[in-house]
C-alpha cells in the first residue's frame, strides 16, 4: 500500500467535485454462471470492444478449450470447475462503514503492525466511501500530470477505446493467447487491468501504482496489464499492497505483459498478500499468474521484484525474453509460505540476443505445513553469444513439517555463454535465534529479523516506501510459526 | 489409424512373453510396457526417443557360441562376461570363495521385479522390457564379512544391428562385505537396456566404476536401482563416452542410518552424440550423506543432459546432501542441459547444489598463452585438468591411469575435431 | 541481597553430569572471575545462566535480583538485565548492526517501562557509545558480526553491553582471539561500565584478562564444582602453578 500524506491531502482537495460521480456506474450486472462463447461475447459487448478484440478473445477461448491444466507444479488442490465461476460481474461496492470501530479488529491489528496511517486504514477497510472514490480523482489528477509527459496510464478497457492501435499491436505479443492454460483463459475473459505507455525519451517522474485505482475498478479475477516503454524511457510500476486482501473470487488468473524498446527500462514490483486461507488452507485464493517481459530493444532492461506472502496457492513465473542484444533481465523474489500455503514460483530467462545478462535471486521461506518451490528456467539460445546468467536460490525452513524445493532447468546452446546456478537449503540456526533472544528480542522478533536478513538482497530492490512495509509483512506472515 | 513402428517393438516384446505363464515375472513386466516414454514425460523431456521409436528393432535371441575379439585389455582380475545380454560362464572367471554368481529362479525373479516396481524405476522402459526379455537375471553375491580384494570386471558386449539386448544383474553385498566392481558397456546392438538392482547391506561397502562405450550407433538406456542399509557405503563413478544415445539412470535409496553415497560422473560427447546422466537420491532416514560431482565436455553437435534430484524425507534429519555439476561446451553447436533438483521435507539439513555451464576460463587460457602455450594446447590442458581432478577424487589410485586413459581417448577425438 | 545468586546448580548434557552443585553469590558493584581448565563446565555455566534451550537446571536455583530465572526464557532473562558476551558471537547475515541494536535496546526499555527511542535519538546514542568502543559507523551499517575480525566482534559485544545497561554481565572467554591492543580496548570498555549498581562475571581460562579487568573475587571451577574461591591472588597462583596443583589439593 503506497500512499503519502500528499495523496491524502489531494484526496480531500478534490473530493467534493466527484462526490456522486461514480456511483451509477457501479451498479452490478452479472453474466450467467459458466463459460461459453456467448459469455465471451457478452463481456466484449459490455466493454463495447471493437471486433478485432472480440475475435481475439474468441480465438483464445477456442484455444483454451483444447488445452489441459498444467500439472507439473508442486501444488495440490481440488479440481477447479470452470463452469462454476462468474466471468463477468460489475464491481461490487464494499459495505459502507461509518468508522474504523466497525472494522474487524484483527484486520486493524494487522494494519497497525504494518504501520499504515489511519487515513489509509480507513480507505483500505472501506470506511468513508468518499475516500475510496476520491482515490479515483487522485488518479485522475496524477494522470493529467503524466499526460503532460506524454505518458498514458489508464485502465486497459479505456486504452482499447482511446489507443486501439497500441493495444492491438502489443496485446498478446509477449504472451500469446495459447501460451498456457490460464493465459488462454485470461485472454478470453479478462475484464480489466492497467495500461501504461511511456513514449520515447521519457523517464516517468513517479512510481506508477495500482493503488491509485485500487477501488476505481474492481478488475476482478482476470486482470490484464500491458506496459510499453519506448526508446530511452523508464518506468517503475508497483502492484499489489501489503495490507491483507480478501476476495470472494477464489481463482485469480492475471496476465501481465511488458515491452521494453532500445535502452528502455521497466521495473515491476509486486507485493502480493491475498488471503491465504485459514490454517488448513480453506478458502484461500488460487493465484495463477502469467507475467512476462519482452526486452525487445538493444540494451533494454526489465527487472521483476516480488514479495509473495499471500494466497493459498501461488503459481507464478515472471519471466524475461532477452531478445535485444545486450539486454538485461532481473528477477528478485521473496516467497513466504506458512500454514497450508503452497507456492510454486520462479522465473524464466530466455536469452536470444547477444551479450544478454540475467540475474535471479530467490529466497524461499517455508513454515508450518507449507510447500515452497522455486522453479526456474535459464535458456541460452544459439545466437546468444557471450551471455551470462547468475542464479542464487536459498531456502529457509522453519519447523519440520514444511517443504522447500528447488527445480532449476538450464538449457544452453552456445559455448561462449556462462550459466551459474547455486542453491542452498537450511533452517534458522539455533545459534542465531539464541543470540537474538539473549539480547532481549522475543522469538517472533528474532525470527522476523533473521528472515528479513535472509531476504535482504531482494528487499533492497523494492522501492523505498514499499520495502519498510514489506519487511513488517514478512514478520507478520510468519507469526505463529515458531515456538 | 496408421500403425506406428513403435508399437511393433512393444508387440515383439509381447509376442516373446506369450510363451510364458500369465503370472510369470516376464508377463507382468511386459504388461507395463506400452510404448516408449514421450517428451511430455518430465524426466524424458530432455532426452527424446523419437528416432529410436521409429527404428525397426526386436529383442535379440542370444547366440551362446558367439565370442567377441575385444581390443581393450581387462583391468580386473575377475572377469564376468555378458554376450548378447546373456551371462557366459565359459568366458568368465571362477568366482573366489565368498562370492557367488548364479541365475535367479522364477520366484526370485518375481521378487526382483517387485523390488523394482516399488522404486521410481517402475516405469522405466528398461525395467519392463529387459525383465520381459532377459535370458536370465544373474545375481552376484558377496557373502557376509568377505572383503573382496580382486577388482571385478563385468563386460557387456555383443548384440546385433536392429536388435536389443537385455542383461539384468542383481548385486548383493551382505553385511560388512566389500567389493570393487568395474562395468564396461561395449554393445554393438542398436539398443541396449541393461538393468541392475544393487543392495548394500549394513556396513558393507561397494566401489563402482561404469564405463559406457557402446558402438557409435547404439542406444543405451541403462537403469540402476541401489539400496543402502545402515552405515553402508557406495562410491560410484560413471564415464559416459560411447554410443549414439546413452542415458544412465540411477536411483539410490538411502534407507539405513549413517549410510554414505558418492555418485559421480563424467560425460564426454562429440558428433551427434546424446549423453544423459539422470540420478535420483532419496534420503529416507536420518544422518546420511550424499555427494555428487558431475562434469561434462561437449563438442560437435552433441547434447549433454544432467538431471539430478535429491529428495529428503521428513524423517531424514541431519541430512548432508551436496551436488555440483559443471559442463563445458567446446563447440558452437553443442548443447548442455542441467536440471539439478532439491526436494526437501526435513528442516535440519544441509543441502546445496550448484550447476554451471560455460566455456573454459578466459583467465586460465590467457595465463597459459602468456607462458607460450598455444591456444589449442592450452584448451586441451585445461579440459584434461578439469576431468582428471575429478577422476582423482572418484576412483582408486591403481585404476586412475586406466580411467583417465579412457577419458583421454574420447577427449582427443572431440578436441581434434574442434580444432580442425 | 545479592544481585546474582546461584544455588547448588546441577546440569546434565547428553546424560553427562556437567555442573555438579555450583553455588555463587555476586553482589552489586562486584566483579567475579570464574577460572577453570577446558571441560570444567565454564561455557555450560554461561549458557545455563542465559537460558539456552537444552541447558535447563536439573537441580538448584538461580536468582537475578531476587527473582528466579528458572521459568524464564532466554529473552525474558535478557530483558530482566542479564547479558552474555559470547565467546563466539554469531553472524546474522543481512541484519544491519544498527537495527539489531535498536530492536534489542527498545525491547529492554519497553520491559523497564521506559519510552522506546525513536530512530534519531537512538542513532545519536549508538554513535556516542560506539565511538568509545572504537566501533566505526561503517561497522554498524554492516550485517551483525558478518565479516568482522575477532577484535571487531568482541568490541561489538561490549558495545551492546554498554547500550543495554544490564544488571549482570557474563563475559565468556572475552579475551579469546584478541591481540594485546584489542584486549586493552575491550577491557577499558568493560571497566568503564563498572559501577555500584551492576556486577560482572568474567569467565576465562587464562589469567591474562584479569590483568586488565581486575576482579574482586576469583573462583576455580573444576568438574562442575567450585573447588576454591579467593581474591585476585588466586588467579596468579593458577598462572604460576597451573590448574593441576589446585585441583589435586582440593
Amino acid at each position: 500500500m503506497v500512499a503519502t500524506q500528499e495523496t491524502i491531502d489531494k484526496v480531500k482537495e478534490v473530493s467534493s467535485s466527484y462526490k456522486y460521480g461514480f456511483v451509477t456506474e457501479l451498479e452490478a450486472e452479472k453474466a450467467p454462471l459458466g463459460l461459453s462463447e456467448d459469455i465471451v461475447k457478452f463481456i466484449s459487448n459490455k466493454k463495447k470492444e471493437p471486433k478485432w478484440l472480440l475475435d481475439w478473445r474468441l480465438k483464445a477461448y477456442k484455444k483454451w478449450l483444447t488445452m489441459d491444466e498444467p500439472n507439473w507444479a508442486m501444488v495440490n488442490f481440488p479440481k477447479i470447475d470452470f463452469q462454476d465461476i462468474y466471468y463477468y460481474s460489475a464491481p461490487k461496492t464494499k459495505p459502507k462503514l461509518n468508522s474504523l470501530d466497525e472494522v474487524d479488529p484483527e484486520l486493524l491489528k494487522t494494519y497497525e503492525k504494518l504501520g499504515i496511517p489511519i487515513k489509509e486504514q480507513e480507505v483500505l477497510a472501506g470506511v468513508a466511501v468518499d475516500y475510496v472514490f476520491d482515490s479515483v480523482s487522485v488518479a485522475t489528477t496524477f494522470r493529467e500530470k503524466l499526460a503532460d509527459e506524454g505518458i498514458i496510464f489508464c485502465p486497459i478497457s479505456e486504452a482499447v477505446q482511446n489507443h486501439p492501435d497500441l493495444v492491438k499491436k502489443y496485446i498478446g505479443s509477449v504472451i500469446p493467447i495459447g501460451d498456457n492454460y490460464y493465459a488462454a483463459l485470461n485472454s478470453a475473459v479478462f475484464t480489466d487491468g492497467s495500461f501504461v505507455y511511456v513514449p520515447k525519451g521519457v523517464k516517468c517522474p513517479m512510481e506508477l501504482s495500482t493503488y491509485f485505482r485500487i477501488n476505481e475498478q474492481n478488475s476482478g479475477q482476470f486482470e490484464r496489464t500491458l506496459i510499453i516503454v519506448e526508446d530511452n524511457s523508464y518506468v517503475s510500476y508497483l502492484e499489489g499492497c501489503t495490507a491483507p486482501q480478501r476476495d470472494e473470487n477464489q481463482l485469480h488468473a492475471a496476465v501481465v505483459e511488458l515491452v521494453a524498446m532500445d535502452d528502455a527500462e521497466i521495473k515491476y514490483s509486486t507485493v502480493q498478500n491475498w488471503y491465504p486461507g485459514d490454517k488448513d488452507g480453506k478458502g484461500g485464493i488460487y493465484n495463477f499468474v502469467t507475467k512476462r517481459g519482452n526486452c525487445l530493444g538493444k540494451r533494454s532492461k526489465i527487472a521483476w521484484t516480488q514479495v509473495e506472502t499471500g494466497s493459498a496457492i501461488t503459481w507464478k513465473y515472471p519471466s524475461c525474453v532477452l531478445r535485444g542484444d545486450n539486454s538485461v533481465g532481473e528477477f528478485y523474489s521473496v516467497a513466504v509460505a506458512n500454514n497450508s500455503q503452497q507456492a510454486d514460483t520462479g522465473t524464466k530467462m530466455i536469452h536470444i540476443g547477444k551479450n544478454t545478462k540475467s540475474t535471479i535471486i530467490s529466497k524461499g521461506i517455508s513454515a508450518g505445513k507449507a510447500q515452497n518451490t522455486y522453479r526456474g528456467q535459464v535458456q541460452i539460445q544459439k545466437n546468444a553469444k557471450a551471455s551470462r546468467n547468475f542464479t542464487q536460490c536459498d531456502s529457509l525452513l522453519i519447523g519440520d513439517r514444511c517443504g522447500a524445493h528447488t527445480v532449476p532447468y538450464i538449457n544452453q546452446h552456445t559455448p561462449s555463454a556462462r550459466v551459474e546456478h547455486e542453491a542452498t537449503t537450511s533452517k534458522i540456526s539455533e545459534d542465531q535465534l539464541f543470540y537474538c533472544l539473549q539480547r532481549g528480542l522475543d522469538t517472533e522478533q528474532a525470527t522476523s529479523l533473521i528472515v528479513n536478513g535472509f531476504c535482504k538482497e531482494v528487499m533492497k530492490e523494492l522501492p523505498m516506501e514499499f520495502a519498510v512495509e514489506a519487511q513488517k509483512l514478512i514478520g507478520i506472515s510468519l507469526e505463529g510459526s515458531v515456538g | 489409424m496408421q500403425h506406428s513402428l513403435k508399437d511393433d517393438y512393444a508387440n515383439c516384446v509381447k509376442n516373446y512373453t506369450n510363451q510364458f505363464k500369465d503370472n510369470s515375472f516376464r508377463k507382468l513386466a511386459c504388461n507395463d510396457f506400452k510404448s516408449w516414454p514421450g517428451p511430455r514425460e518430465e524426466t524424458w523431456r530432455l532426452s527424446r526417443l523419437g528416432t529410436l521409436s521409429r527404428k525397426k528393432i526386436k529383442p535379440i535371441t542370444p547366440n551362446l557360441q558367439k565370442t567377441i575379439n575385444g581390443k581393450s585389455k581387462h583391468i580386473g582380475s575377475k572377469i564376468i562376461k555378458f554376450v548378447d545380454g546373456a551371462y557366459r560362464g565359459d568366458l568368465s572367471s571362477e568366482m573366489p570363495l565368498g562370492v557367488n554368481l548364479s541365475s535367479l529362479n522364477d520366484s526370485e525373479s518375481l521378487e526382483y521385479l517387485q523390488k523394482l516396481k516399488k522404486s521410481n524405476l517402475n516405469h522405466h522402459p528398461s525395467t519392463n522390457v529387459s525383465l520381459s526379455c532377459t535370458p536370465s537375471i544373474m545375481k552376484l553375491t558377496v557373502k557376509k564379512n568377505i572383503k573382496v580384494k580382486d577388482f571385478f570386471e563385468i563386460i557387456y558386449e555383443g548384440g546385433e544391428e536392429s536388435q536389443s539386448v537385455h542383461p539384468v544383474l542383481y548385486v548383493e553385498l551382505e553385511e560388512n562385505s566389500s567389493l570393487y566392481l568395474i562395468e564396461r558397456f561395449n554393445h554393438f546392438s542398436t539398443l541396449a537396456m541393461p538393468l541392475q538392482l544393487t543392495e548394500i547391506r549394513n556396513k558393507a561397502s561397494l566401489n563402482s566404476i561404469k564405463i559406457f562405450n557402446d558402438n557409435k550407433e547404439t542406444y543405451n538406456l541403462s537403469a540402476h536401482c541401489v539400496h543402502l542399509s545402515e552405515e553402508s557405503n557406495l562410491n560410484s563413478f560413471s564415464l559416459i563416452k560411447g554410443g549414439m544415445f546413452t542415458r544412465s539412470e540411477t536411483h539410490a535409496y538411502l534407507n539405513g542410518c549413517g549410510s554414505k553415497l558418492s555418485l559421480n560422473g563424467i560425460y564426454i560427447s562429440g558428433n551427434n552424440q546424446h549423453h544423459d546422466l539422470t540420478t535420483a537420491i532419496y534420503h529416507d532416514v536420518p544422518d546420511c550423506i550424499s555427494k555428487q560431482i558431475v562434469r561434462g565436455v561437449l563438442g560437435g553437435k552433441s547434447t549433454g543432459v544432467f538431471q539430478g534430484k535429491v529428495r529428503v524425507a521428513q524423517d531424514a534429519q541431519r541430512t548432508d546432501g551436496q551436488q555440483m555439476s559443471r559442463a563445458i561446451l567446446i563447440s558452437e553447436n553443442a548443447n548442455a542441459n542441467a536440471k539439478p533438483e532439491l526436494e526437501i521435507y526435513a528442516d535440519d539439513v544441509i543441502c546445496a547444489h550448484g550447476a554451471t555451464v560455460g566455456e573454459l576460463d578466459d583467465d586460465q587460457l590467457f595465463y597459459l598463452n602468456s607462458r607460450g602455450v598455444p591456444m589449442d594446447k592450452a584448451r586441451e590442458i585445461l579440459i584434461k585438468a578439469f576431468l582428471e581432478d575429478m577422476i582423482n577424487q572418484s576412483v582408486d589410485n591403481s585404476l586412475h591411469d586406466f580411467v583417465f586413459k579412457e577419458a583421454e581417448l574420447a577427449l582427443s577425438s572431440i578436441i581434434i575435431k574442434e580444432t580442425l | 541481597m545479592s544481585l546474582l545468586e546461584i544455588k547448588n546448580a546441577h546440569l546434565k548434557l547428553d546424560n553427562k553430569n556437567i555442573l555438579n552443585g555450583v553455588s555463587l553469590s555476586v553482589n552489586k558493584g562486584e566483579v567475579h572471575a570464574i577460572m577453570g581448565p577446558n571441560g570444567s563446565g565454564k561455557s555450560t555455566l554461561s549458557y545455563m545462566l542465559a537460558g539456552r534451550d537444552g541447558y535447563e537446571l536439573e537441580d538448584g536455583e538461580i536468582l537475578l535480583d531476587g527473582k528466579s530465572l528458572s521459568e524464564m526464557e532466554a529473552d525474558e532473562r535478557a530483558r530482566s538485565g542479564l547479558f552474555l558476551a559470547f565467546q563466539y558471537p554469531v553472524e546474522l547475515p543481512g541484519v544491519g548492526g544498527m537495527s539489531f541494536l535498536r530492536e534489542a535496546v527498545n525491547s529492554r526499555r519497553k520491559f523497564l517501562g521506559e519510552k522506546e527511542l525513536d530512530h534519531l535519538a537512538f542513532v545519536k546514542e549508538a554513535r556516542k557509545e560506539a565511538s568509545k568502543m572504537f566501533v566505526k559507523d561503517e561497522m554498524l551499517k554492516r550485517a551483525v558480526n558478518v565479516g568482522f575480525s575477532g577484535g571487531e566482534k568482541k568490541r561489538f559485544e561490549i558495545l551492546q553491553m554498554s547500550m543495554l545497561k544490564p544488571k549482570v554481565s557474563i563475559l565468556d572467554e572475552t579475551d579469546s582471539g584478541l591481540d594485546v591492543d584489542a584486549l586493552k580496548i575491550v577491557s577499558d570498555g568493560v571497566n568503564s561500565q563498572r559501577n555500584k549498581e551492576n556486577a560482572i562475571v568474567v569467565i576465562t581460562h587464562y589469567q591474562r584478562l584479569l590483568d586488565y579487568i581486575v576482579p574482586d573475587f576469583v573462583h576455580i571451577l573444576s568438574d562442575g564444582v567450585i573447588i576454591k574461591s579467593g581474591g585476585p591472588e588466586l588467579a596468579l597462583e593458577v598462572e604460576k602453578n597451573g590448574y593441576s596443583g589446585l585441583i589435586n589439593a582440593a
